[in-house]
């Protein structure tokens, strides 16, 4: 079960120019410029993999077409061959960046997540305060049936597995000068939740994003406070609702989410986060806000276990 | 100068007499009717005041009266040398009362915004049952207790009987659970949700409880009539009710030896209660709201407690 590792993950971004800005000048991933078609394609190194960077109507990205991350490309010598041998459905085919060959799968095959085979690009990376792709989200309605797809029929292992749950518990006090205090606590509320599943494509991992609980409503005005779980379950949702399953945003390893995040903001980019909350996998997290780029393109940092993570911080 | 009694407090309701019947039957209070004005106004004695039951258009009301607790009146054989001896301004001259005795009304300016009038005792028997043993309090929407205090201690004579601070904080914890990584239980700091400030005040066999929202930064919930209550809702309520009518008489509970019971006894007679069961309240006590539909538009609630 060797499974198949990232070649590319094609972001599609209204103001690239500003996404290139974050990718290759704040973060200082390494650029190449890729032919394709007969224009220049920005790819950006990062780790053993590479994002490139479209307009979100670029002819190379199929429709439906909107700002996000539009698809991910996974390496393989023969990517007809890989289709035909795994019984996926190509819907496209052709040339791509560099004149390598490519397939498009259709989506419906692998719950809602564009994927595509690619002969192996060879895109240069540098290290740097972004040192890895950390995971792909994948905001989705069935973990099962993307693991069936992604792990037992393409042989990408399960990283682990995780539940997040967020829960708020009220206490209520009445401080007489008569009659003494009374505490009260209520018993704890559930506010959102999400199941999440972790399969590996090379230095990098699908996060599968599960809501716990459908029945728990989405709420408003995520993206104007501090993050937390039950606003990423409401984001979920939402996109779900929305868009259909798929992938839902692109989050790049720091081995220091306390010094990167408040830098950023310093460069002048819009930050969700300003320090490393509590994420999956024992990690922090922080976002940077969509509207950097033109808003649909969601990327967060991701502060692994490894590098210190949650325990470092909080203890 | 002792401190004065209760004669009545008057509700204004949608129709008196299907009010008066529910007091009659579900609760078993006594009932006695007066004539005022012409028209005849249902009194059910509870504990040693009582309850009279008006129209909203009832010209004894004054104009523009809305359904609620309308106002309170405070015995005084002599209404006229109280009220001079209080030092209220009044809003009229002495007039006929419930029951036919003097009556003066002082200006809500001066008290807090409850509407107050002194009026002589209307000399009626006590009210007890197996459901109802008193008016356990007078809930006021107000915006400064220390000018309550003022009023109705200094001036009127009334007695302190407690204060208390009620809060709501909430907080919250992140759980992820994986079957690889570290445990993580990550605990936001707390977060005060809902204050208020409640000042009782003694007049009669009952108290004015004067509940001064502390929390005025916080946004109001919005209309929680249905759910059972909380400190936050509550502190919603009274924020509500003073943007809404300006500070005053806002609920009426009675004294129950069994709030669950007196609830239970009343959905089985076919009223709509907020509460199925008693809730932490002021003063160490379970409280229970009854729906404010069942006597038309007045908000009421049980109160079960031990006396300290």
């Amino acid at each position: 079960m060797a499974g198949y590792a990232l070649a590319y993950l094609a972001l599609a971004a209204r103001d690239a120019e500003a996404a290139c800005r974050f990718l290759g000048g704040s973060l200082g991933l390494e650029r190449t410029d890729v032919a394709l078609g007969g224009r220049a394609v920005p790819f950006f190194g990062v780790g053993r993999s590479a994002v490139a960077l479209f307009d979100p109507y670029d002819p190379y990205l199929e429709e439906p077409q909107f700002p996000g991350v539009h698809h991910m490309a996974l390496a393989a010598a023969d990517p007809a061959d890989a289709a035909v041998r795994h019984g996926l459905t190509v819907t496209a085919e052709g040339a791509g960046p560099d004149g390598r060959r490519f397939v498009v799968i259709d989506p419906r095959e692998t719950v809602g997540i564009r994927t595509r085979f690619i002969e192996p690009l060879d895109i240069p990376s540098a290290d740097g305060p972004a040192y890895r792709i950390d995971h792909l989200g994948i905001a989705t309605d069935d973990n099962d049936a993307t693991v069936r797809v992604f792990s037992d029929n393409l042989g990408c292992p399960v990283e682990s597995t995780q539940t997040d749950i967020e829960i708020r518990n009220v206490t209520e006090s009445f401080v007489s000068d008569k009659y003494g205090a009374v505490y009260h606590s209520r018993p704890p509320e559930i506010l959102g939740g999400l199941r999440d599943v972790f399969i590996a494509v090379g230095d990098c991992e699908l996060e599968l994003l599960m809501d716990y609980d459908p029945a728990l409503k989405p709420r408003d005005g995520l993206g104007d406070e501090r993050g937390n779980t039950k606003g990423d379950q409401s984001a979920i949702a939402k996109f779900v609702a929305r868009r259909g399953p798929g992938l839902a945003h692109v989050a790049f390893a720091t081995r220091d989410i306390d010094a990167l995040l408040p830098k950023l903001a310093g460069d002048g980019w819009r930050m969700i986060d300003l320090e490393g909350r509590p994420g999956g996998r024992g990690s922090l997290i922080g976002f940077v806000h969509p509207s950097n780029f033109g808003g649909g393109l969601l990327i967060h940092f991701v502060e692994p276990q490894a590098d210190g993570g949650y325990a470092a911080k909080y203890g | 100068m002792t401190a004065p009694d209760l004669a009545y407090v008057a509700l204004s309701v949608d129709d008196p007499e299907a009010s008066a019947a529910i007091f009659e039957k579900d609760f078993q209070l006594p009932r006695r009717d007066f004539s005022c004005g012409g028209s005849r106004v249902p009194v059910v004695s509870v504990g040693r005041s009582a309850l009279a039951l008006f129209r909203p258009d009832d010209p004894f009301l004054g104009p523009d009266a809305k359904k609620g607790v309308h106002h309170m009146a405070i015995a005084a054989a002599d209404p006229e040398a109280a009220a001079e001896a209080s030092g209220i301004a009044r809003t009229g001259g002495v007039s006929e009362g419930l029951g036919g005795g003097p009556q003066v009304a002082l200006s809500p300016e001066a008290t807090g915004g409850v509407r107050t009038r002194l009026a002589a005792p209307l000399g009626i028997g006590p009210g007890l049952s197996d459901m109802v043993e008193r008016i356990d309090h007078i809930g006021v929407a107000s915006a400064d207790n220390e000018a309550a205090r003022e009023a109705f201690m200094d001036r009127l004579g009334c007695v302190y009987e407690s204060e208390q601070t009620d809060s709501e904080t909430e907080t919250v914890s992140e759980n992820f659970t994986s079957d690889t990584y570290n445990y993580i239980f990550h605990t936001r700091p707390s977060r005060l949700v809902g204050s208020m400030r409640v000042t009782f005040i003694t007049v009669g066999d009952t108290e004015l409880e004067f509940i001064q929202d502390l929390t005025t930064g916080n946004e109001v919930d919005a209309a929680r009539h249905d759910a059972a209550g909380n400190t936050r809702g509550d502190r919603s309520a009274i924020a509500r009710y003073i943007a809404a009518r300006g500070a005053g008489l806002h609920h009426i509970a009675f004294k129950t030896p069994d709030v669950a019971g007196s609830l239970g006894k009343l959905r089985a007679a076919g009223h709509r209660t907020i509460d199925r069961t008693g809730r932490p309240g002021s003063r160490r006590a379970l409280i229970g709201f009854m729906h404010p539909t069942m006597i038309g538009g007045v908000l009421m609630h049980f109160v079960q407690r031990e006396e300290v």
